[in-house]
């Protein structure tokens, strides 16, 4: 499947194990420092649980394990507020890196990319390629 | 002031009058109270036609006005209470709502006002100029005509004054009138207010108070020179038939124009209220909210410390803390008639849309509620009333036959209840049908088709079930299934649960019980391995500990003796699928209980009890529905709320 080429778009580029993640921009909304969820008992594993965020109760989600559930859980890093409409998400990462333009290409639909649609493209940098996700995507899947 | 905060004054307070006036209505038709309800809705009317006319609201002034004058040829004995009547009057007081929610919404349903009026024009005696007095009032009325302004309330000399019929501006007369009472002393009260006055909105007298050193007979000659004065009365009458809100309302009108008025209402001042925006009281509970658990975490922090004095300056401030949290908890109780009020004139209609004959009692108005839940928990009980009569009471011809009362009984009841609220729906019709309930359970593969027999619970159970219905036809009322699972899910999204009992052809009874308030529980905070959950201390029985003695087996199921009674064991530990550490030591037991059923909840140890702040969080697709939400801990991370109704 091919995609329209795109104009570039603000993306956050993030670590998760050895690749690199991208989203918009626009949809993040700040980064804390990684800390631990309280767990939330019957949720599937890429669900770390919740975290106080001043007052708060925001979902913690591992974005790696939901996208290849063999992953081992993010433990360290940060976690990214990300907000979709009026909900607000934490994703964690190993790291986040930088902020640049990046036109979405293709997906091959070969690759290994997870559930449906989470995966919105790819991108190029200078020294590889990044990984696009939706985070529409991603709340809209996994919150109720 | 502004408008918009008169609008909502005005509106507020007609719904309170509307309410007043329906509840009225139901007694006129039952014909309880003699002459009371008609002169309460009167009244009633009376306050809304003024109130309206102040604000310009013209519509809601004319239809009250010929609402007003219908009820005076009632009054009067002109004309008769019958069928017609009281439907006449029930249709002017739903028009009469819908027009002053329109008028303050700024929208207008000019067709429905004019239909009604029209009736209400055809329907009063014609001739009605020389206005009646109240029927409770003024035992000195001058033979040519009475007074029909209220007395004002409070201190000082009433002086009634009427101004020559037909007079032009009689507004700017009675100003004057006014202005000249004022050259005498102090005007105290103004009934009708001087705006409605200057509105000319008042029939051709008013009364005024007026605290003076002059002898009444003095004021009289003084006040019969202003001009267009036919009349002028000073000296005391009974007590005023006028409520009360007029007046409030108007005082703060009145309060930027005519301090002198204003600054002297004794009866409002005597109330010792104001009105507070509620979204005011909504952030003073969050803030509260927020504190109290920032005082968990100070709690923590000074304990750590281990510096007496700082331990003492906090524990001083957390008791400053609960005592704050109550006041405004306290100040967000309000009475369930307020919402409870309108509930017969509902069953009223819904008995007769469906040709049942209902008596309906409502028991324990004057039970508080957190304002948000009183409102959230309105349309719950709305369709437990419509199922009743919809569903539970009879036709009478059946009734009859079963040798019942034609007229099924209804009770809605409040009750506190511990830190809870019982809100209990009774009826005494057929019961639920167990063997139709049954059937649709097995049609929709829900239960075993072998089974014959359905206990209370699992009748909960059933009907509490999303689109579950045994009514074959869709009414007006219910039985599109929305009914009882809406209840269900309203009821414990807000921290309550439901029972229901029913008994075949002797009625059902569903029984809502909800938390005083809707943010901050007690809960009892109990720990497994290294994970804290928070059980709300409302279903809460009583705590044990584990000892091998009082456990047993039954049929392969692990339960807990406790005096006589048999309770099943649960695991909080394998309910959460913990896999950590195995528990150190003697487990604790937690009765937990939800109208009659009771269950032993094992944790490894128990915290301790404590003010929790309850919050929502987004549910996860998959996740078990365990949790009723979420609190933040004294050391700032979040703790699971358990939802007591799903373990049982």
């Amino acid at each position: 499947m091919m995609l329209e080429p795109r104009a570039a778009a603000r993306t956050l580029l993030f670590r998760v194990a050895e690749r690199v993640y991208g989203c918009d921009i626009d949809s993040v909304r700040e980064i804390i420092p990684y800390r631990r969820a309280t767990r939330l008992p019957g949720a599937p594993p890429y669900v770390q649980g919740l975290i106080n965020l001043r007052g708060t109760i925001v979902t913690v989600l591992d974005l790696g394990m939901r996208l290849d559930p063999a992953r081992a859980p993010v433990r360290d890093g940060s976690i990214i507020m990300a907000t979709q409409g009026t909900r607000v998400v934490g994703v964690a990462v190993d790291e986040v890196m930088d902020v640049q333009s990046i036109v979405a290409e293709s997906i091959d639909t070969r690759a290994d990319v997870g559930p449906q649609g989470l995966v919105s493209g790819l991108g190029h940098l200078h020294d590889g390629v990044v990984v696009l996700v939706s985070i529409h995507v991603l709340v809209t899947q996994v919150l109720l | 002031m502004d408008s918009a905060q008169y609008a909502e004054l005005f509106l507020s307070e007609s719904r309170e009058h509307v309410s007043a006036i329906n509840h009225s209505l139901l007694q006129l038709e039952r014909g309880v109270g003699g002459d009371e309800p008609v002169g309460e809705i009167f009244r009633s009317v009376h306050t809304i036609k003024g109130m309206s006319a102040t604000m310009g609201y013209t519509a809601v002034a004319s239809l009250s006005h010929e609402l007003e004058s219908l009820l005076d040829s009632v009054r009067r004995g002109v004309r008769s209470v019958d069928a017609p009547l009281m439907e006449l009057l029930f249709q002017s007081a739903d028009v009469l709502e819908h027009a002053i929610e329109g008028a303050v919404q700024g929208r207008a349903n000019d067709a429905e006002v004019d239909a009604v009026l029209a009736h209400l024009r055809g329907q009063a005696a014609p001739a009605s100029a020389a206005h009646p007095s109240h029927a409770d009032s003024a035992p000195h009325d001058a033979p040519d005509g009475a007074w029909t302004a209220a007395a004002p309330a409070g201190d000082g000399l009433l002086v009634r004054i009427r101004l020559v019929h037909g007079t032009p501006l009689k507004g700017v007369r009675a100003f004057l009138a006014v202005q000249a009472a004022k050259a005498l002393g102090e005007v105290v009260g103004c009934s009708p207010s001087l705006d409605a006055m200057q509105a000319n909105d008042f029939d051709h007298d008013f009364a005024i108070r007026l605290v003076t050193g002059r002898s009444a007979d003095d004021v009289v000659n003084v006040l019969r020179k202003a001009g267009d004065v036919e009349d002028v009365q000073a000296g005391d009458d009974a007590p005023a038939p006028m409520p009360r809100q007029t007046m409030e309302f108007n005082v703060a009108e009145l309060a930027e124009s005519t301090p002198l008025i204003a600054a002297v209402e004794p009866e409002a001042r005597k109330q010792r209220s104001v009105r507070i925006d509620l979204r005011r009281l909504d952030n003073l509970m969050n803030l509260i909210g927020e504190l109290v658990i920032t005082r968990g975490r100070l709690v923590q922090l000074a304990t750590t410390c281990e510096d007496p004095a700082l331990v003492e300056a906090v524990a001083q401030a957390s008791r400053l803390v609960a005592d704050l949290q109550d006041e405004i908890m306290t100040s967000r109780m309000v009475p369930v008639w307020q919402v409870f009020d309108r509930f017969p004139r509902l069953v009223r209609d819904a008995a007769r849309s469906v040709g049942k004959e209902v008596n309906f009692e409502i028991e324990g108005k004057e039970v508080e509620l957190d304002r948000s839940m009183l409102e959230e928990v309105g349309e719950p009980i709305v369709h437990l009333l419509r199922n009743a009569v919809d569903h539970g009471i009879e036709a009478p011809d059946v009734r009859i036959a079963k040798g019942k009362p034609a007229a099924g009984r209804l009770t809605l009841s409040a009750l506190r209840d511990r830190s809870a609220v019982a809100i209990r729906v009774s009826d005494d019709g057929k019961g639920i049908d167990r063997s139709r309930v049954l059937s649709r359970a097995r049609e929709n593969g829900l239960i075993d088709d072998a089974r014959t027999e359905l206990s209370d619970d699992e009748l909960v159970r059933l009907i509490a079930r999303a689109g579950f219905s045994t009514s074959d036809k869709v009414t007006d009322l219910s039985g599109r299934g929305v009914g009882v699972d809406a209840v269900y899910n309203r009821v414990r999204s807000l921290g309550g649960s439901v029972d229901i009992r029913s008994v075949p052809d002797e009625g059902t009874t569903v029984t809502l019980r909800l938390p005083l308030t809707l943010a901050i529980v007690r809960a009892l905070l109990a720990r497994v391995g290294d994970e804290v959950y928070a059980v709300p201390m409302t279903h809460v029985s009583e705590t044990v500990e584990l000892r091998p003695e009082i456990q047993r087996a039954v049929q392969g199921r692990e339960v807990l003796l406790m005096r006589d009674e048999v309770l099943p064991l649960v695991r909080l530990r394998s309910l959460v699928d913990f896999e950590g550490e195995p528990p150190r030591g003697l487990e604790q037991v937690v009765v937990v209980e939800l109208a009659e059923r009771r269950a032993a909840l094992v944790v490894d140890a128990l915290i301790g009890q404590q003010e929790i702040v309850v919050k929502q969080f987004d549910g996860v697709q998959d996740a078990r529905l365990l949790f009723g939400g979420a609190t933040i801990l004294g050391d700032g991370a979040p703790a699971l709320i358990l939802d007591v109704s799903s373990l049982l």
